[in-house]
């Protein structure tokens, strides 16, 4: 009965996520529907500067400006609608750990306001030199940017395995509720929640190592790396529980 | 007188049968009781032997109905079909959020717009 309750849960919590799932949908189209205009843009863009660097004429010149302004605005509307896409991703799962996840919310939401700013600016500029500076800026902005992302990006793994985990949990103790466990249930289940700790163990060295040590070269790669390899870990821990849990249930 | 005589003689002596029937034989009047009881009690004591058998047969049912919640049978649960099927729906699901692996890469911008 309570294994009864279980599913039903967890089929309640599927359908509650349906609608995330749509708005995630929608959040990946805008962001590839960005991307296209981004690409278009640019592209008319090397043209209008190949055009202005080989010929330096008024013509050439008035034709790049625009085109220019268009390619930053293009980028600035595909970087904005990349984070609006990993917000969600990590609100979907904060259950796990609501205040880490709450604060990288909260420094999306900032950077997304200054990119915001940034477009404003953007859209007004009518000199080259305007154009420059405004590209500096981007790029500034844009490398903290990174390392916030790939924050999330860890966090919303982890956040996500963590949930798993913690279903596994569930079904731990919900087979764990047999009147005598056989042998074999019993071995099973001791195996399981060894397996569960080394799971957790995995998850929280993917939050923590890779962000304390900073390696000077190319370390938002670095660090994201380090984080996947943790949670590639865990990920694969879990599925060995999950593979043992379908070979022994015919002994449960 | 030969008349008186002849009479006389007739009256003492005993006329002998020249066939004498075969002396029957005398039988126990008791032992022909215990016969006709024992042949009614016969009956009766397979009727008794009969179901001495089939309390036997019948008396352990009931006792085992009655120790029932008193004897602590050892018993592995088996799990239902139904169940051993959402159980496989439920490690499925857990194994797609597992490989719902969402890292989209950053994207390939030009960090050079620049004139």
């Amino acid at each position: 009965m309570p294994l009864f309750i279980n599913i039903l849960l967890l089929l309640n919590s599927i359908f509650h996520i349906s609608p995330v799932f749509a708005q995630n949908t929608k959040l990946k189209s805008d962001y590839n529907y960005s991307f296209s205009i981004y690409q278009q843009t640019y592209s008319q863009f090397q043209q209008s500067r190949q055009a202005y660097l080989k010929f330096s004429t008024l013509n050439t010149q008035e034709a790049a400006v625009p085109d220019a302004r268009k390619a930053q605005l293009a980028r600035l509307e595909t970087v904005k609608t990349y984070l609006y896409l990993q917000k969600d991703s990590l609100s979907t799962h904060q259950i796990s750990s609501p205040t880490e996840t709450e604060i990288i919310l909260q420094n999306i939401n900032q950077k997304i306001e200054a990119f915001d700013q940034l477009s404003k600016t953007t859209s007004s500029i009518t000199s080259i030199e305007q154009i420059n500076q405004n590209n500096d800026s981007f790029n500034t902005l844009y490398e903290e940017t990174k390392e916030l992302i790939i924050q999330a990006q860890i966090r919303s793994q982890a956040n996500r395995l963590l949930e798993t985990l913690k279903q596994i949990s569930q079904l731990l103790d919900s087979l764990n509720q047999g009147p005598i466990p056989n042998p074999a249930k019993q071995s099973w289940i001791t195996q399981t929640k060894k397996d569960l700790e080394k799971a957790n163990q995995e998850i929280n060295s993917a939050l923590q190592a890779p962000l304390l040590k900073k390696v000077k070269n190319n370390p938002y790669q670095k660090n994201l790396k380090d984080s996947l390899e943790y949670l590639n870990q865990s990920q694969e821990t879990q599925q060995k529980i999950l593979k043992n849990a379908l070979e022994i249930k015919n002994l449960l | 007188m030969n008349d008186q005589e002849t009479i006389i003689q007739n009256l003492d002596l005993p006329t002998q049968n020249p066939h004498p029937e075969p002396q029957k034989k005398r039988t126990n009047p008791l032992a022909s009781k215990n016969k006709k009881i024992f042949f009614i009690l016969l009956p009766l004591l397979g009727v008794l032997l009969l179901l001495l058998v089939l309390s036997l047969f019948v008396k352990p049912q009931v006792n085992t109905n009655t120790q029932k919640p008193t004897i602590p049978t050892p018993q592995v649960r088996p799990i239902s079909t139904p169940v051993l099927n959402d159980l496989d729906q439920k490690i499925q699901s857990i194994q797609n959020d597992i490989n719902s692996s969402q890292t989209l890469p950053l994207p390939d911008i030009n960090s050079d717009i620049s004139l």
